[in-house]
Formats: C-alpha cells, sequence, structure tokens
C-alpha cells in the first residue's frame, strides 16, 4: 500500500458523506423532511432496537442458568456475518465494477489493489449500519450482565468493526472471479447477474448445511441424550458447536467472554489476525483479477452492426406511450446487473429459506402433512398468500427505489410530453411483472406444502396481484417525495437508498391494515373475507394510482 | 416563438440570483445565440425553457403555450439538447430513438424515414444497433440531437449543441439550423465558441450574472463599442 492510498480514500469517504447529507436533506424535493429525517428514522428503529435487546437479554439470562451465557457474543457475531455474507455479493460486484467513478479512478496513479481496498472501506462503513441493530444489543447485555475483564469494551468495539471483514472478504473473492470469467463471456452481464445469484444460494444454503453438519456431528451415531446433556452442561459446548463452521464467531467469543484466560488476548488476536490476513488476500486477489473483469465491464453490452432492413423493421414499430414507458423500464433493469440482481433476490430467496428447513427437518414435514386438509380449505390460507406475495412486492426495492434509479437521466423523463402520472403508472406496471413472478414462486409453494386448491390459486392470482399494485403505490411515495438521483454506484439507488426503509415501513403498515380487516371480515362471516379483501385492494389500487398520479404531475414539476 | 417575460430564477434559497428579470423574446424564423461566461445562467435559462426547473418569478411561452400551465403541449413542440449528452447508456440508440418516437407519436413511416435521414447526416447509422455505453462523447451527441429532431419540432432549443461533435458533423447541424429557420421556425443555442454564433445567428443575447447585458443583432450590438468582431465585443462587454 502506497502514501496514495489516503488521498484515495478521503475522497471517496467525501463523496460518500456528502452524498448521504445531499440525500437526507432530499435535494431534489420543496418537501422540508430535511431536519425531521434524523429523529423520524430514529423513531423507526426504536421497535426494532428494543425487540432485538430483549430477545438478547432473554436469551442471555436463559444460556446463563446452564453457564454459557457467552453463548449470546457467538450467535449474534454469528448472525451478522451470515447477514454480510449472504447480501455482500450484490454490493461488492456493484461497488468494484459498476460504480460511474471508477473511469476516474483507473486511470490514477495507483494499483488495482488499492481502488478495490477503498472501494471495500466503502462499503464496510455501510454494513456497520446494517448489523449495528444486531450486534450492539448483544455486545451491549453481554458487557452488562456478565462479569467481563476490563480488555470487555476496547476488545468489543474493534471486534465490531472488523466483524464483517471476513464475510466480505469471501464476497470479494467470489466476486472478483466470477467477474474476471464472465469478462470472457460474450453475454457478460447475464453471468454476472446469474454468478452473483448462485452465490447467495451457495452462502445460503452453506449455513443450513454447517448447521446440519454441526448437528450430526454431535448428535448422530452416539447416545444422542447423553450428547445433548453434554452440550447443555458442558461450559463452552454449544459455543464450540456453534462456532465449529464459524471459527471467527468462536474467536469473537473467546476474547470477549467473562474468566477468558489473559483477558481474552489469544481469542483476540487470532480473530484480528483472520480479519487483516483476509485482507491481505483480498488486495492480492484484486491485483491479479481485478483489471481483468473490469474490462469491457462499461461496455458490458452487444455491439454489432444492424443487419440490413433490421433499422427499418425496429424503426418501424409504433407503440402507445404508456407500452413505451414500460418497455424502457424493462430494459433498463434487465440490462442493469446491480439493479437486476437486487430485484430478483426475494423471488430465489423467498422458496430457499422456505425449502430448506423442510427438507432437512422431517419432523417439520409431519407437521405440514397433518393439518394439510385444515390449512388448505381454510380462507385464512389464500388470505396470507395473498399478504405474502403483497409483502414481497413491497418489500423488493423496485417500487421504493424506481424514480431514484433513473439518476442522472431522470432529465430525459421530466422534458418528455408524457405526463407524470402515466410515468408512474408504467413503473408500477413493470413493478408488477415481477408481482408475477412472487406470485408464481408463492403459489408453487404452495403445491409443493399439497396446499393449493383451485380458489386460494384464484384469489391469489387476482387478489395478489392488486394487493401488490397498491403496496406498489406506497412504496412508490417515498422516492416520488424524495428521489436519490446523485448516486454514483448503482446500489446507493438500491441498498444505500434510505426510501427503501420507509416503503418497507409503509407496505407493512398497510398490509397490516388489510390483515386487521381480514379478521374483521371473517368475523363478521368468514365468507365474506376474500372477496372483500379482493374488492378493498381493487379499490385501493385504482384510489392509489389517481392519488399519486396527482402528486407526481405536482412533484415531477418541481423537482430542483 | 419564445417568450421569456420577467423571468426570475435563485438558488440556495434565494441567496444567489441565477437568472434575473429575464425578458426575451425569439421570432420564428431566427438563429438566435445565447452567449455568456460560465455561471452567467445561460444553462439556468434553458432548463426553465424546456420545464426542467421552475421559475421563481415570470412566464415562459413556447409556440403560444405556457410551460407552467401547459407544460405537456409546450415540450411536445421542443427539440432540446442539453449541456452533456447523459443518455440511457443500456439501451442501444437505436431503442432509444424509437423510445422516443413513441413518446412524441411519431409515425411509423415518418419515423423510419427521419432515422435514417439524420443517421445518414451524422454518420451513426453503422453505430445504432449498439449499446449508448460503448458510444464516444460525440456519438452520444449525435444520437441526442438525433433524438431531439426525430418529431421534427418547431422550436430547437440546444445547449452547446457542438461540443462534442466531429468537424463534418458540426458543419451538418449548422446547416440543419439554417435550414430550420428558413422553414420559418424557431432556433435557441447557447454557445461558446463566438465564430460560430457570429456566422450564424441573426440575433444574440449576452447573459451576465442572470441579467441580459446586451441583445441585437451584430450591427446593433457593435454600437457604442470599440470591438469589431463578436469576440472582442463580448470581452468588452463582459468583462466591465
Amino acid at each position: 500500500m502506497s502514501r496514495r492510498l489516503i488521498p484515495l480514500l478521503r475522497i471517496q469517504m467525501l463523496m460518500a458523506w456528502r452524498g448521504f447529507l445531499s440525500r437526507s436533506r432530499g435535494g431534489r424535493s420543496r418537501i422540508p423532511l430535511g431536519p425531521l429525517m434524523v429523529p423520524l428514522l430514529l423513531m423507526a428503529f426504536i421497535p426494532l432496537v428494543g425487540m432485538v435487546i430483549t430477545v438478547c437479554w432473554s436469551f442471555y439470562l436463559a444460556a446463563d442458568r446452564l453457564g454459557q451465557g457467552e453463548l449470546l457474543i457467538t450467535m449474534v457475531t454469528g448472525a451478522a456475518q451470515i447477514l454480510c455474507l449472504m447480501f455482500g455479493v450484490f454490493y461488492v460486484i456493484s461497488a468494484f465494477y459498476f460504480s460511474k467513478d471508477l473511469k476516474l479512478l483507473v486511470p490514477l496513479p495507483v494499483r488495482p489493489g488499492e481502488i478495490i481496498l477503498v472501494k471495500f472501506l466503502g462499503i464496510l462503513a455501510g454494513e456497520y449500519l446494517t448489523i449495528a441493530p444486531l450486534v450492539i444489543p448483544g455486545f451491549l447485555v453481554y458487557g452488562l450482565q456478565a462479569d467481563v475483564a476490563w480488555t470487555y469494551a476496547p476488545f468489543a468495539l474493534i471486534i465490531f468493526l472488523l466483524l464483517p471483514v471476513l464475510p466480505l472478504v469471501v464476497s470479494s473473492l467470489f466476486a472478483l472471479g466470477l467477474m474476471r470469467v464472465a469478462s470472457f463471456s460474450r453475454n457478460r452481464d447475464f453471468w454476472r447477474v446469474a454468478g452473483a445469484l448462485i452465490g447467495v444460494v451457495l452462502a445460503v444454503v452453506f449455513q443450513f448445511m454447517g448447521r446440519f453438519a454441526g448437528d450430526s456431528g454431535f448428535m448422530v451415531g452416539a447416545d444422542q441424550v447423553e450428547q445433548a446433556e453434554r452440550l447443555l452442561q458442558e461450559r463452552g459446548a454449544l459455543v464450540e458447536a456453534v462456532g465449529s463452521y464459524l471459527p471467527t464467531s468462536l474467536w469473537a467469543t473467546n476474547a470477549l467472554r467473562a474468566g477468558a484466560p489473559a483477558w481474552g488476548l489469544g481469542g483476540f488476536l487470532q480473530f484480528v489476525a483472520a480479519a487483516l490476513g483476509s485482507l491481505l488476500l483480498m488486495v492480492w486477489a484484486a491485483e491479479k483479477l481485478f483489471l481483468g473483469g473490469l474490462e469491457g465491464g462499461a461496455a458490458g453490452g452487444r455491439s454489432r452492426r444492424l443487419r440490413t432492413g433490421e433499422l427499418v423493421q425496429q424503426a418501424g414499430v409504433a407503440r402507445s406511450v404508456l407500452a413505451a414507458l414500460v418497455l424502457r423500464e424493462i430494459r433498463l433493469l434487465n440490462r442493469t446487473p446491480a439493479f437486476l440482481m437486487s430485484a430478483v433476490l426475494p423471488v430465489v430467496l423467498v422458496p430457499l429459506f422456505s425449502l430448506l428447513p423442510v427438507i432437512q427437518e422431517p419432523g417439520l414435514r409431519d407437521l405440514i402433512a397433518s393439518g394439510r386438509e385444515t390449512a388448505a380449505a381454510h380462507p385464512a390460507l389464500a388470505a396470507a398468500a395473498m399478504g405474502v406475495v403483497g409483502l414481497l412486492n413491497g418489500f423488493s426495492s423496485l417500487g421504493a427505489t424506481a424514480i431514484s434509479r433513473e439518476g442522472r437521466y431522470f432529465w430525459i423523463s421530466r422534458s418528455l410530453p408524457a405526463p407524470a402520472h402515466l410515468q408512474i403508472r408504467a413503473k408500477v406496471i413493470h413493478g408488477l411483472l415481477f408481482s408475477l413472478l412472487n406470485t408464481v414462486v408463492v403459489l408453487g409453494l404452495l403445491q409443493f406444502f399439497g396446499l393449493l386448491r383451485i380458489t386460494t390459486l384464484l384469489y391469489v392470482l387476482v387478489g395478489g396481484i392488486l394487493l401488490s399494485a397498491a403496496a406498489t403505490y406506497v412504496a412508490l411515495l417515498p422516492d416520488l417525495l424524495r428521489p436519490n438521483l446523485d448516486w454514483t454506484d448503482p446500489q446507493q439507488a438500491m441498498k444505500g437508498n434510505i426510501n427503501v426503509l420507509w416503503s418497507m415501513i409503509l407496505v407493512f403498515l398497510l398490509i397490516g391494515l388489510l390483515a386487521a380487516v381480514a379478521v374483521f371480515l371473517y368475523l363478521v362471516r368468514a365468507a365474506l373475507m376474500l372477496p372483500g379483501l379482493v374488492v378493498i385492494c381493487g379499490v385501493l389500487a385504482v384510489v392509489l394510482d389517481r392519488l399519486v398520479g396527482q402528486l407526481a404531475d405536482r412533484l415531477y414539476l418541481e423537482y430542483a | 416563438m419564445i417568450e421569456l417575460q420577467q423571468v426570475s430564477k435563485s438558488y440556495s434559497r434565494g441567496g444567489r440570483k441565477a437568472v434575473d428579470n429575464l425578458t426575451l423574446t425569439v421570432p420564428p424564423g431566427e438563429v438566435f445565440g445565447f452567449l455568456g461566461p460560465n455561471g452567467a445562467g445561460k444553462t439556468t435559462t434553458i432548463k426553465m425553457m424546456t420545464g426542467l426547473l421552475r421559475p421563481d418569478a415570470g412566464t415562459i411561452r413556447i409556440d403560444g403555450f405556457d410551460m407552467a400551465r401547459e407544460p405537456l403541449q409546450a415540450k411536445a413542440r421542443i427539440g432540446f439538447v442539453p449541456d452533456s449528452p447523459d443518455v440511457y447508456d443500456r439501451l442501444t440508440g437505436l431503442e432509444y430513438l424509437a423510445f422516443i418516437g413513441d413518446i412524441y407519436g411519431v409515425p411509423a413511416v415518418d419515423r423510419q424515414r427521419r432515422i435514417q435521414m439524420l443517421g445518414e447526416q451524422f454518420e451513426l447509422t453503422d453505430a445504432l444497433g449498439d449499446r449508448i455505453e460503448s458510444y464516444s462523447h460525440g456519438m452520444q451527441q449525435k444520437l441526442v440531437l438525433m433524438g431531439a429532431l426525430l418529431h421534427d419540432p418547431p422550436v430547437w432549443i440546444l445547449d452547446e449543441p457542438m461540443v462534442g461533435l466531429d468537424p463534418k458533423s458540426a458543419h451538418t447541424l449548422k446547416e440543419l439550423m439554417v435550414q430550420h429557420t428558413r422553414r420559418g421556425r424557431t432556433l435557441f443555442f447557447s454557445t461558446h465558441v463566438l465564430e460560430v454564433a457570429e456566422r450564424l445567428c441573426d440575433r444574440v443575447a449576452i447573459i451576465k450574472a442572470g441579467r441580459i447585458i446586451a441583445c441585437g443583432t451584430l450591427d446593433e450590438l457593435r454600437h457604442g463599442q470599440t470591438g469589431e468582431s463578436l469576440e472582442e465585443i463580448f470581452l468588452e462587454l463582459t468583462e466591465k
């Protein structure tokens, strides 16, 4: 590393900080939410943090009764690392290969490893916000409850700061390899998205397999009762069991646990060495692979001459304004790997998280089978499935970032003679296309569990789409009020966009409200619930189309 | 016809006046040049004319349509080229032009004819099947120009349209600009290339610190100045 790293890092951090401030102030909006943002955000987080503290406290008390209170440290550090690993591939690919500032950075006299390290540190800063609500309450609860050494606070701070390093390095190594291989392909963008999704699936499956392997190591082929007793009674046995497939969590626990030899210095040094060593490995890999993977990265698309008559043929297809706007949304999303990966992720993860536990736990399968007939016939099942489709659509960042994603191209939308409400409608229709995917996934899962009936299918199809439309309009609202158009890395428009959080809260409230309405309808008359819900969702979708459209017509004129 | 009546715009919550009480009329059939030093308010004025910025005060009419009250009708009559040619880099050139054709309602036959004609004039036909991300800056500028002219708009508003163009394309554009006004249509463009303005423009306006400090034909501008060329007059006026 050279002296050039510091100015490089300083300018990246300055840009990130100013971008954050600009987004917080809502520079493109006349809605004066800026000063209210911090208190509103804190208020939104209070229930979540409160819940995590309560869970940590209860967990600590239960584990401490078995003399294994330090398991709390193992669990929160493990969960945080899994979280970073699962989504890391997306952020890493986006920051390393699709940042708009790469064309300024690459020509500078700096080494590829230095560019990657600086980008990596930028991602790291973002990950602290992700893991903080989980890790800080866990560390606080343990620090206050256990009789910890004087080293606890400084070690905990450093461990928190280094916690995302190893999973992000694993993601980075995967991304560097993937992009290098994909750069050989003609259809690079496809392989980038497919490869990243495979990476996420592998990360999730690895967690389940790890758990399975951990279980089997202790429980199979031995006296199970005796082994279980050993796990519960022997001090540190549970920590070792969990830590066997996440050694960094084990080292973090050894560094922080009360009564650790030499105040936990051994575990601390192991943890720090692993984090720093992995960083060096990543820098080395970046030196070998980064520039090769970057080649053609910006110009990853097809490049060919038009065939004779092709120009005439393509230019001769006239579409309606709405169709043209929807087609633009589809093309721009499908061809921007960083956006597509985020949009497709729920479609991949939902079946994965639903199926893996069932595949691994025969007991769970039996439980579902025993209540199958009753559950399949109950109207609550279709209502719940509708809710899941709506939630998935609202929670995917598609609606929540629909305007932000336009970024520096937003001038085109604003200078077009196409009404803003029509542009918003096109964005919602585009979101509904993904909703169809979500619907297929939910219906597929119901079928897998033997719970699908024809009435359920119809209600989920119609009701799910209508609810998704309403949820997308609701999800769009924060982005309409305060679009985040000034981004350099596409992930800043998606993950780094605070509007995603707001839209999640709003969609959650909407679905919660509809759930309450469903219960009310059920109590009035069970047969009323599903048709009533579908009608309400339909009315909501139409009303929101009008209201959000009118708001867009006004706001599109006001953005500065 | 472009009419600006007492248009003002401030940034930083009124702390910095970018355009100050600007009144201007560009009649059809006239090549109108808009000149000024960096930061004088040219791009802000153009953004207000095209509906990208809302003025704090004053009215803007494009071919009789008020940009504040009838923005869609006004925008439909404009062909706009911004100062930086940012277009959807994930689309191909042809997809972008087809999108613009759809939005402006250009009939299929007219669209085919104009894309072919403009593609040949700007020598971009061969690249129209490529993604825009592979284009050079000049090629992107040509594509934005093609998009702006595709619907044959009666009013052209061009912000630094020559930047990045090769000499042949710049020459083509200048010819198109002259032909456009000969058809009795309106042309408003900003430029820093004073030779081009001197040769092409029927009238020019010079803006400084948000205010028009001179407006008229070259002969009218020469009145009271010692300089002969537009460059000399510009320097005299803007350095006062």
